[in-house]
């Protein structure tokens, strides 16, 4: 998994400028931007409710215990 | 470039029979060489043959509209299945994130500040951490009066 992200921080790190002066170009980037702030928001409450879930589970573990 | 790589699904690599309406193919063929008109396709590639070696091979840098939309398309399609993952692996190989987000999202350097600044603020608070940490040990170590009321 950390190597897969690593791959990726290579490719955008070698990866070329975007060109939104190309006007065939822009909506897509404007939609492509669109997808990425939902998957990043998707990501971002996916951690959020794994860290609420693992607190649950230790509070229950506690009183187990 | 492998059919995997253009197509969305497995299905349509195996059964996908497309080919571009250029020359012949295109239905209103004979009407527009009847009456002498001459669209652009036409014009640019006449044949199927034509037509690939005007896309070429280098897709990517020649036609980024056009290779970044199926990209985009392929994304979408893994997004709608579910797997995000997936998705943005496969947005991370023909676009560049960081120059979207500082053309497309508002305060964006504003907002990338306060996250540096965030960062330092935690870095020195795990090195002051770590410095009290290695301080007490040194303190247990010398001192055994101490370490035995800790243990106490």
């Amino acid at each position: 998994m950390a190597a897969l992200k690593e791959d990726t921080n290579e490719v955008q790190k070698n990866m070329p400028a975007e060109n939104f002066e190309n006007v065939k170009l822009f909506p897509v980037l404007k939609e492509a931007y669109e997808l990425l702030a939902e998957l990043e928001r998707i990501a971002s409450h996916a951690k959020k409710e794994i860290s609420r879930l693992e607190a649950e589970k230790l509070k229950l573990n506690d009183k187990k215990g | 470039m492998q059919l995997v790589d253009i197509f969305m699904t497995n299905d349509d690599v195996l059964n996908c029979r497309f080919e571009p309406q250029v020359g012949s193919l295109n239905p209103n063929f004979s009407k527009l060489k009847t009456s002498g008109q001459k669209p652009e396709l036409m014009v640019t590639a006449a044949t199927e043959a034509a037509f690939c070696e005007k896309y070429g091979t280098n897709l990517s840098k020649k036609h980024p509209e056009v290779y970044k939309l199926g990209v985009l398309k392929k994304a979408k399609h893994k997004y709608r299945n579910g797997e995000f993952k997936k998705a943005m692996d496969t947005l991370a190989t023909a676009f560049k994130f960081i120059d979207l987000r500082r053309h497309f999202e508002p305060n964006f350097l504003e907002n990338q500040k306060k996250k540096e600044e965030t960062k330092k603020r935690q870095e020195e608070a795990a090195k002051l951490k770590q410095a009290e940490l290695v301080r007490q040990k040194e303190v247990l170590g010398k001192d055994p009066k101490t370490k035995t009321s800790l243990k106490e």
